[in-house]
C-alpha cells in the first residue's frame, strides 16, 4: 500500500490518505487502518450497531439488506482477490521487510507492541465523530459523485479567486459627476467608442485573459443553450450590460459597483450555473481587462454573448441604445454652426453703418439748414421762456446721465443762449451725482459757476418731497429747524426748466414738484428723444408748460432766436436714420414667408 | 501746460473709445477692462459725494456744532444708520430691515400721493375734458376734427388699458384664454401701443446715433491734432 | 417680532407722510424732518452697497478667483476716486476733470455702442417675432418717426404734409397716455399693499 493513496477494503476503489471513509461505498476505512488488538474494539462497536438495526428490521427489509450484503459479499470477494493480488506482492514486500526486520531495533519493536495494546491517541470525541461518520448516507451513487465534483470545483474556484482577487477591486472612474449618473456617463463613453471606428473583436492579449476563462469557455461551447445564436448588434448589448442589468429587480446582482455583471439566460444548464457562480464570486473584470474578455467572448462564440442575456434585456438594451443615439442630436449642434456666419454679418453691417455715419464726418461736409416750423410743444416752450424778464429766478434742473450729455448739450445750448439774452438768474441743481461736473461741461466757460454753483439734491423721490416742501433747507442743508409745525414754504422760482434723459426723472418732476408750483410760475422741460414721445401726455394735460426735444428742434429754436439752424452734424445724423430705416424695411421684406422662430431660439446679438 | 493737458485728456478719451467699440469684434478683455474701470471709478466718487453732500451735513455737522435739540432731532437716523452699517456684516445682516421699513414706508406713502394727483388726476381729467361740448364746438359747428381727435384718444387709452389686462376666462371649452371682447380690444390697443413704442424706439435710436457721432466727432479730432502736432 | 417691528414702521411712516401732505401747511416742517431723515438713511443706504460692492471684489482678489485682475481694476479706479474726493473735495476743478476724463467718453461710448446693435435688432425683428399687430405697427411707426426725424419732410414746407405730421405726432399720446394711466395704478396698488403691509420690500 502506497503512502499517497488508500485503498477501500470493502469496494477496492482508492481514497485520500487521509480519509476515514471512503468516498465511493462510504464505509469505513479502518479495515485499512487496522492495527492489532484494535481490530476488535472497532469492529466490537461497528459490529453490534449494526447487528443490532439488523434485528429491528422487517423480513423484507431484512432480505434486502441480505442481497445488499451479498452484493457487499461479493465485491468484498472481488476487492479481496484484487487485495490477495496487492497482498501477495505485499507479502513478498513484508517478507522482505521481515528480512529486514531482524535489523530493526529491540526499542522500536517494543514501541509497535506497546501501540497494538494501547487504545487510539485521537480521544473519545474523535472516536464519536468516527461513530457518527459509521452511519450510512442514504443517497445514491449518482448525487455523491455530483456532489464530490462540486466540491472539487469549489475548491478550485476558491483557490482561483484567491489569486485574481486584485482585478475585482473597485475601479476608480475617471470624472464621475456627482450630478451625473454613472450609468448614463458610461452611456456617453459607449457612444463616443461606437463613433470610432469598431476596433477588431481580438483580445489584445491572450495573456491578459486568465486560464479559468479558457477553461469556462469551453464549458459553455459544450453546453447546451435554448437561446438564439448571435449577430453583431447583440454584442453591443452585452456592452450595455451594466446598464441593463442595473434594473431593479432584474439583474442578479453580481459583482462590485463598476464592475460589469452579466445575466445568466433562463434555459441554464449545470454550468450555466457553474459560470454564474464563478462570475458573481470571481467578478468581472473591468477596465481594458474586461474589454478583451467581451471581446474574446464575442470573437471566440458570438453566440455566448446571446447567451448570457434575457430577451427582454436585450430589448431594453436596444432602447437604451435608441436612447444614445438621440441624446444630444436636438438643437445645439447647428445653432453653433450658423454662430459664426452670424457673426460674420453681424460685423459687415456694423462696419457698413460706421463708414456711412463717418464718412459724411470725415469729408468735411457743408452745414446743413434745418427749414420747417416748430412742434407745438416747442413753441410752447420758446414762449415760457420769451415771457421771462431780467432778474426772475429760474431754477436748471440736471437730471440726465453723462451718456446723454452729447444729445442734451446739443439740444440745450439754444435754451441757454436765450435765457442770456433774457438775463435771467439762473440756478443750477442736480439729483444725480455726476451732474455736478456735468454742468461745468454743459455750460462751458460762458458762465462762472463760482458764484451760483451747482447744489447737488440727494434721495430722488424723498429729495425732490423735500425740495417742494422747503426749497431752502433743501437746498442748503444744515441744522435742523426744531419748529415741527409751521406754514408752508413755495419754491421761490419763477421757472423751472428740467433737462432729463429719464422717464421716471422726469415724472417723478412732474407729479412730487409739479402740483406744488403755483399757476404762475412754469414747469419746462428739455428731454432727450428717447424719452419725448411718453412726456407729450404730460404737456396735453397742461401739466407741461413747454418741452423741447430732437436736434431738428433745437436748430429750429436757434432759428427763432435769430441764429443760423444749421448743424454741422447733420449729414451723418440724417444718414444714420436712413440706415436704421432702410434696416427695418429690409427686416421686413426678408421675413415675408419666414415662419416665426419659436422665443428659444433666438439670437441675442 | 493747457496742450498739454488736452492731449493727456484726449488721449485718455481716445482710448477708452477704442476699447469700448471693441465689442463689435465680441466680448474681449479691454471691453471688460472698460466696464470695470467704469465701475471703480463711478462708484469712488458717488461714495465721495454722499459722504461729504449728505452725511457731513445732514448727521456729523448737527452733533459737533448742533445742541442738545440737535442731538435729539438726529438720533433716529443715526440708530437707523447704524443698524443699516450691521448690514454689512452677515450676523447682523436682519437688522437692516428696520431702516428699510422706514425708507419703504415713505417711499410707498409719495408713490400713492405723487400717482394720484400727478398722473391720473390729470390724464383722466384731460379725457373726460376732451370730450367738453365747449371745446368741441366752435361758434355753431361742431369741429370734426377734434372730435374724431377725442375719440381716437379715448379707443387709444382704454384699448392700451384692456391690452395689459390679465384676467382670464373659467370657460371649460378655453381654460386659458381671456374674453373674447377682451381679447379683441387688447388686439385694437397692441396698434396703439406699438405706435408709442415705435415712436420712442426711433427716439432712443435718434439719442445713441447722437452719441456715436460725437464719439467718431472726438476722434477725428484728436487724430487731426495728434497728425497735425 | 422683529418682522412685527419692520411692518408697523413701515406702516406708521406711510400713514403720518400721507396724512402730513394732506395737511400739508400746517405739518409741512414735520414733514420736512421725515424726509430729512429718508435722505439720510437712503444715502447710508447707498453707501453701505458701495461697501458691500468694494467687499465683493476684496473678497475675490484674496482667493484668488478667475479674473481677479478686473477686481484690481475697480479697486484701484475706486481707491483714486473716493480718496481724491474726500481729500480735495468734490469741487475742485482737477478732480471733476479726472472724474469725467473717465467716465464721460466710456459712457457716451456705450450709449453708442447700442446704435449699432439696434440696426441689427431692426433687421432681425420680424424673423424673431413674427407678425403681430404689436409688432407691425411698431415697425410702421418707428419707420415713420425715423424718417420725421430727419427732418426732410418739414423742410418741404408743404401746409398739408405739415399737418398730417403733426397728427402723426399726436398718435402716441393716445397709447402713451395709456401706458401712464395703466402704470399709474400698478404703482397705486404696490403702495397700498407697502402701507397694509401685504408687501415687504424691506426683507421680511
Amino acid at each position: 500500500m502506497s503512502d499517497d493513496v488508500l485503498i477501500c477494503p470493502h469496494c477496492g476503489e482508492e481514497n485520500l490518505a487521509s480519509a476515514t471513509r471512503c468516498l465511493h461505498c462510504g464505509l469505513p476505512l479502518e479495515e485499512a487502518f487496522a492495527i492489532d488488538g484494535l481490530k476488535d474494539i472497532s469492529s466490537s462497536l461497528t459490529g453490534d450497531f449494526v447487528k443490532a438495526e439488523e434485528e429491528s428490521l422487517p423480513d423484507l427489509f431484512r432480505d434486502l439488506h441480505e442481497e445488499a450484503d451479498l452484493q457487499k459479499k461479493a465485491a468484498k470477494i472481488e476487492a479481496l482477490s484484487s487485495i490477495e493480488s496487492t497482498t501477495n506482492k505485499a507479502e513478498e514486500d513484508a517478507s522482505e521487510e521481515l528480512e529486514a526486520e531482524d535489523t530493526i531495533p529491540e526499542w522500536l519493536k517494543k514501541i509497535r507492541q506497546r501501540a497494538q495494546v494501547e487504545d487510539d491517541s485521537s480521544g473519545d470525541l474523535i472516536k464519536k465523530v468516527n461513530a457518527r461518520d459509521e452511519i450510512p448516507q442514504p443517497s445514491e451513487q449518482s448525487q455523491v459523485d455530483n456532489e464530490f465534483e462540486d466540491w472539487l470545483r469549489q475548491i478550485r474556484l476558491n483557490a482561483r479567486r484567491d489569486s485574481i482577487q486584485p482585478l475585482v477591486e473597485e475601479p476608480t472612474i475617471p470624472g464621475l459627476d456627482e450630478e451625473t449618473p454613472s450609468w448614463l456617463q458610461k452611456l456617453r463613453e459607449i457612444k463616443e467608442t461606437e463613433n470610432e471606428p469598431e476596433p477588431e473583436l481580438k483580445p489584445q492579449t491572450e495573456e491578459t485573459l486568465p486560464e479559468w476563462v479558457e477553461e469556462e469557455q469551453e464549458h459553455l461551447a459544450s453546453s447546451d443553450s435554448s437561446l438564439s445564436k448571435g449577430h453583431p448588434e447583440h454584442t453591443q448589448p452585452l456592452q450595455l450590460a451594466p446598464e441593463v442589468t442595473q434594473m431593479p429587480g432584474e439583474s442578479i446582482g453580481l459583482g462590485e459597483t463598476g464592475a460589469e455583471k452579466i445575466e445568466i439566460g433562463k434555459d441554464q444548464t449545470k454550468e450555466g450555473e457553474a459560470l454564474e457562480k464563478i462570475i458573481g464570486q470571481v467578478g468581472f473584470p473591468t477596465g481594458t481587462e474586461g474589454k478583451a474578455f467581451l471581446e474574446a467572448f464575442e470573437q471566440e462564440r458570438p453566440e455566448t454573448a446571446d447567451l448570457l442575456l434575457l430577451r427582454s434585456q436585450r430589448d431594453r438594451a436596444k432602447d437604451l441604445k435608441d436612447m444614445v443615439e438621440n441624446e444630444g442630436k436636438a438643437g445645439v449642434l447647428p445653432k453653433q454652426q450658423k454662430a459664426p456666419r452670424n457673426k460674420f454679418f453681424q460685423l459687415v453691417l456694423y462696419l457698413l453703418v460706421l463708414s456711412v455715419i463717418a464718412l459724411p464726418l470725415f469729408s468735411g461736409a457743408i452745414d446743413t439748414k434745418i427749414n420747417g416750423t416748430m412742434q407745438p410743444v416747442s413753441l410752447a416752450f420758446f414762449d415760457s421762456v420769451s415771457q421771462l424778464t431780467a432778474q426772475e429766478s429760474v431754477l436748471i434742473v440736471i437730471d440726465y446721465q453723462p451718456g446723454s450729455s452729447a444729445e442734451m448739450a446739443a439740444i440745450f445750448q439754444p435754451v441757454l443762449d436765450h435765457l442770456t439774452r433774457q438775463a435771467v438768474k439762473k440756478s443750477f441743481i442736480t439729483t444725480y451725482p455726476e451732474g455736478v461736473w456735468l454742468t461745468s461741461q454743459l455750460i462751458g466757460q460762458e458762465e462762472s459757476l463760482t458764484e451760483t454753483g451747482t447744489t447737488y439734491l440727494p434721495g430722488a423721490k424723498i429729495g425732490l418731497m423735500n425740495l417742494s416742501l422747503d426749497t431752502s433747507a433743501a437746498l442748503s442743508p444744515g441744522l435742523v429747524s426744531s419748529d415741527l409745525f409751521g406754514s408752508q414754504y413755495d419754491l421761490d422760482y419763477d421757472s423751472i426748466i428740467l433737462l432729463t434723459d429719464s422717464f421716471n426723472g422726469g415724472k417723478n418732476w412732474l407729479e412730487l414738484v409739479g402740483p406744488f408750483i403755483s399757476a404762475d410760475k412754469s414747469l419746462l422741460m428739455v428731454a432727450s428723444t428717447q424719452e419725448a414721445a411718453m412726456f407729450l401726455p404730460y404737456f396735453d394735460s397742461a401739466q407741461l408748460d413747454g418741452l423741447l426735444a430732437g436736434l431738428n428742434e433745437s436748430a429750429l429754436y436757434n432759428n427763432a432766436l435769430g441764429k443760423s439752424s444749421s448743424i454741422s452734424i447733420n449729414r451723418s445724423y440724417q444718414a444714420g436714420l436712413l440706415i436704421m430705416a432702410a434696416c427695418f424695411v429690409i427686416g421686413i421684406i426678408t421675413s415675408i414667408g419666414v415662419k416665426e422662430r419659436p422665443e428659444s431660439q433666438e439670437d441675442v446679438p | 501746460m493747457n496742450q498739454s493737458v488736452d492731449f493727456i485728456i484726449g488721449a485718455i478719451s481716445f482710448i477708452l473709445t477704442i476699447m469700448v467699440f471693441s465689442y463689435l469684434l465680441g466680448d474681449n478683455f479691454f471691453f471688460r477692462l472698460a466696464s470695470y474701470l467704469l465701475v471703480g471709478v463711478a462708484s469712488g466718487y458717488t461714495a465721495a459725494l454722499l459722504i461729504r453732500k449728505v452725511i457731513e451735513p445732514y448727521l456729523i455737522t448737527p452733533i459737533i456744532q448742533g445742541g442738545y435739540e440737535q442731538w435729539l432731532l438726529v438720533i433716529f437716523p443715526l440708530l437707523m444708520c447704524l443698524l443699516l452699517i450691521a448690514m454689512f456684516f452677515p450676523r447682523f445682516s436682519r437688522l437692516g430691515s428696520l431702516p428699510l421699513a422706514f425708507l419703504a414706508g415713505i417711499v410707498a406713502a409719495l408713490t400713492i400721493v405723487g400717482v394720484s394727483f400727478g398722473t391720473l388726476v390729470p390724464q383722466l381729467g384731460t379725457l373726460v375734458e376732451s370730450f367738453n361740448p365747449d371745446g368741441l364746438i366752435v361758434g355753431a359747428n361742431p369741429n370734426y376734427l377734434k372730435i374724431a381727435d377725442a375719440v381716437i384718444m379715448v379707443i387709444g387709452v382704454v384699448t392700451s388699458l384692456f391690452y395689459f389686462h390679465f384676467g382670464l376666462s373659467r370657460k371649460k371649452t378655453n381654460p386659458e384664454m381671456r374674453p373674447k371682447l377682451i381679447e379683441a380690444m387688447a388686439k385694437i390697443g397692441q396698434v396703439f401701443i406699438g405706435i408709442t413704442l415705435g415712436a420712442l424706439f426711433a427716439g432712443v435710436y435718434s439719442a445713441a446715433l447722437l452719441a456715436l457721432i460725437s464719439r467718431i466727432t472726438m476722434s477725428r479730432d484728436f487724430i487731426m491734432m495728434l497728425f497735425g502736432s | 417680532m422683529k418682522k412685527i417691528v419692520s411692518i408697523v414702521i413701515a406702516i406708521s411712516t406711510g400713514i403720518l407722510v400721507i396724512a402730513a401732505l394732506i395737511f400739508r401747511p400746517q405739518f409741512n416742517p414735520l414733514l420736512s424732518l421725515i424726509l430729512r431723515w429718508g435722505i439720510t438713511i437712503g444715502s447710508m443706504a447707498a453707501l453701505v452697497g458701495i461697501a458691500v460692492l468694494i467687499k465683493t471684489h476684496l473678497q475675490r482678489i484674496a482667493v484668488g478667483k478667475r479674473g481677479f485682475f478686473f477686481s484690481l481694476i475697480v479697486l484701484f479706479g475706486f481707491s483714486v476716486s473716493f480718496l481724491g474726493g474726500m481729500l480735495l473735495g468734490v469741487a475742485n476743478p482737477a478732480y471733476q476733470l479726472w472724474i469725467s476724463s473717465i467716465q464721460l467718453p466710456l459712457e457716451i461710448s456705450f450709449l453708442g455702442l447700442l446704435t449699432l446693435i439696434l440696426t441689427t435688432t431692426g433687421f432681425r425683428l420680424y424673423r424673431l417675432k413674427g407678425w403681430t399687430p404689436l409688432s407691425i405697427s411698431f415697425g410702421i411707426s418707428a419707420v415713420v418717426f425715423l424718417i420725421i426725424a430727419m427732418g426732410y419732410l418739414q423742410g418741404l414746407g408743404n401746409p398739408t404734409l405739415d399737418r398730417v405730421i403733426e397728427f402723426i405726432q399726436r398718435l402716441p399720446i393716445a397709447g402713451g397716455r395709456g401706458i401712464l394711466i395703466g402704470m399709474a395704478l400698478g404703482a397705486l396698488v404696490v403702495g397700498i399693499r407697502v402701507l397694509i403691509g401685504v408687501e415687504r420690500p424691506y426683507g421680511e
